[in-house]
């Protein structure tokens, strides 16, 4: 126990008994300052901090005229500048900070607030320097409790940093325990304890090394001082989708596959989207049709798998899209991971084609309904050609009638796309039932399709 | 030779081809053609079922069948499997739930005795000679039957294989067992086991399972699929 001169004894009272109490705190836990406050120890470099609390014991506001701290290594940290007014009641915290270069068995200074003087001792004892090394070899000083940065890093990869370990002083320092903890790891081999010769200097090498993404921590510990690691673990990014279409996107009243593969397996689970733009070659003239089957939408999502190279909808590697009974121009556009691709299918204008013919024979009447489809929404003329049973042409021959009018209003008000489906009536002078084949042709502005004869 | 003219009417109008059940039972019409499938908005839920004929159609509604011409035919509860031949008029309907054959000749209804052990009709089509071809089950057995309204006689009858069965619009036996599916020697794999057959006129058949609906036709091998109903 150090003797203390009785008038700093005296001086401590005089304080206590004032308008003003003095405290350590640690935690929440406050410990009256009665005499000299022994800070303990701590490495060279290393600052150590007490808190101290300041209390107006007072029944009326007082004033701190005076703050400070004299003493070779001692000074105050995140302490206010007098003067401080303090309500009755209230108080204020700072701290005592020591911090030695060398080595120093009994660090003495004096705390003085207003007429109060309080005594602080510490010491320092030859402690290691340590340095993170930046990518242009610079040395960078670390304390405890100061977090060294480690470079973003894709999770399962690796990046790592150097450490310099410095004896500055005349003696020799013994590191007792040296450790690397979280997502980080030691890479040099070193066997604790271990001894720095005076002037001499370490490396050693920590990797980070992430399982997982997000940020991540851990701790260099060099004897009792432990120093945060800290980096960000990234997902590794997704590879480039490519879109496949298979054979007969180019024409109309199609169900056509549509795949999307990458140009590498994906390194992690992800999830995009497929999507596709119509754009009708008529203006106004939207095609409903046209949509991925599966959902009956135009966009459709999908999931990769790490290690897989090819999208998945709905567990299919493939998807269906109907191409419509319109003339126009796909667009489709596979996004993911901040990668797009994208493929253009043109759907040519086309004759009118015929899809159904169905006669119902009456005694004086031929009834035929025609369905089928014009993707240029342009028909203009339909011709009925029909023949008896010998294949003989039936009078008057080719019958052709003008429809531009009402397939126009037809179109203009039907939302089925291209699709129609044709009423005719054929009265009869004579009997209807040497009639037994007809052809049909319609003309629209791709040109003529003529159907194959249809016997019945 | 005759002398014809056009009757410059070419009446347009596309109609569905049939009709099928999409989520929560709901009815939706089917619209298109070979490789070009749309389904229109579904039909209030009072619909029970619903048929396509010759551009006409026919709603099963809860007290009666409802016709596109305006025409409303009381019948009892519950989903009907339709046939109508246009040349005479006549119409026939099986009432699922009550077990019934019923059939109008223009307004005129009668009951029609079905055969004991007629457990249900999977499909029902007029022939082009007046005959009226149908699917049923009759003691946990599947058959293809030819019966005479006229005379009220079985024609014909064979055993169809499989756990469900119907008639296309041209009379063709469709068949299903799981997820396979068969019409006249043609076979095709769906994606699920078969929920439910619809026919659709020009020959097809809707084909729904659990994840969608496809539509094939007896005549060809592709298999369509259907956009998938909105819910």
């Amino acid at each position: 126990m150090r003797p203390y001169p009785l008038f700093l004894l005296l001086l401590s009272a005089a304080l206590l008994r004032g308008e003003f109490q003095l405290f350590t705190v640690r935690g929440t836990a406050e410990t009256p300052v009665t005499g000299i406050v022994d800070m303990g120890g701590t490495p060279t470099g290393q600052p150590l901090d007490v808190l101290v609390r300041v209390r107006n014991a007072g029944a009326t506001m007082a004033t701190i005229q005076t703050l400070s701290v004299q003493g070779t290594g001692f000074r105050l940290y995140q302490a206010p500048t007098p003067p401080i007014s303090l309500v009755a009641g209230f108080s204020m915290d700072f701290y005592v900070r020591f911090v030695s270069g060398q080595p120093l068995a009994e660090g003495r200074a004096n705390l003085r607030v207003n007429n109060a003087t309080v005594t602080f001792l510490a010491s320092a004892v030859a402690g290691v320097n340590v340095y993170a090394i930046e990518e242009d070899g610079t040395k960078t000083p670390r304390l405890a409790g100061q977090s060294t940065v480690f470079s973003p890093v894709e999770r399962g990869q690796r990046s790592s940093r150097r450490f310099v370990l410095e004896n500055p002083h005349s003696v020799p320092i013994t590191v007792n325990r040296l450790s690397v903890s979280g997502s980080f790891q030691l890479v040099t081999a070193v066997a604790a304890p271990w001894v720095l010769a005076p002037g001499s200097d370490s490396t050693i090498e920590i990797a980070f090394q992430p399982a997982g993404s997000g940020l991540k921590t851990g701790t260099l510990s060099i004897d009792d001082r432990a120093f945060p690691l800290e980096g960000v673990g990234r997902e590794p990014p997704f590879p480039k989708p490519t879109i496949t279409i298979g054979p007969g996107a180019e024409q109309s009243a199609r169900q056509v596959k549509v795949a999307v593969n990458f140009d590498a397996p994906s390194r992690a689970d992800g999830a995009g989207q497929l999507r596709m733009e119509f754009t009708p070659a008529m203006a106004g003239a939207d095609d409903p049709a046209v949509v991925f089957l599966s959902n009956g939408k135009r966009t459709i999502p999908f999931v990769v798998s790490s290690g897989q190279p090819q999208a998945l909808f709905s567990n299919q590697k493939e998807t269906l899209l109907q191409t419509g009974t319109t003339a126009g121009t796909l667009r489709l556009v596979a996004e993911m991971g901040g990668y797009s691709a994208e493929t253009t299918v043109t759907i040519a204008p086309a004759p009118v084609l015929v899809d159904t013919i169905t006669v119902t024979r009456g005694l004086d009447l031929l009834q035929m309904s025609v369905k089928g489809f014009d993707n240029t929404r342009s028909a203009s003329e339909v011709a009925f050609t029909f023949f008896d049973s010998g294949g003989n042409m039936i009078d008057p021959g080719v019958i052709r009638a003008s429809v531009a009018e009402r397939f126009q209003a037809y179109f203009q008000a039907a939302p089925m796309g291209g699709m129609f489906a044709m009423q005719a009536n054929f009265p009869a002078t004579g009997l209807t039932n040497v009639i037994t084949g007809v052809e049909i042709e319609f003309r629209n502005q791709a040109g003529t399709l003529r159907t194959p004869r249809l016997t019945f | 030779m005759p002398w014809f003219w056009l009757l410059a009417q070419a009446a347009m109008a596309l109609p569905p081809l049939g009709f099928l059940h999409g989520p929560g039972g709901r009815l939706y019409p089917v619209y298109g053609m070979r490789g070009n499938f749309l389904l229109g908005e579904a039909a209030p839920e009072t619909v029970r079922s619903a048929a396509v004929f010759a551009g006409m159609t026919l709603w099963k509604m809860p007290d009666g069948i409802r016709v596109s011409d305006a025409r409303f035919l009381a019948a009892p509860e519950g989903r009907a499997v339709f046939a109508w031949r246009q040349a005479s008029g006549t119409l026939v309907a099986w009432i699922r739930e009550s077990r019934r054959m019923l059939r109008w000749e223009g307004d005129e209804g009668s009951d029609l005795t079905v055969p004991e052990g007629v457990e249900d009709v999977g499909g029902m089509v007029f022939t082009a000679h007046g005959v009226l071809r149908m699917v049923w089950k009759v003691d946990g057995q599947l058959e293809a039957v030819e019966f005479s309204l006229d005379t009220g006689r079985i024609v014909s009858r064979e055993d169809v294989p499989g756990e469900q069965a119907t008639l296309d619009s041209n009379g063709n036996v469709w068949s299903s067992g799981g997820a396979d599916v068969s019409c006249g020697g043609r076979h095709w794999t769906l994606a699920g086991p078969l929920k439910e057959f619809s026919p659709l006129a020009d020959g097809w058949m809707a084909l729904r399972t659990e994840p969608g609906a496809e539509v094939a036709r007896c005549t060809e091998p592709e298999l369509f699929q259907l956009p998938v109903p909105m819910p």
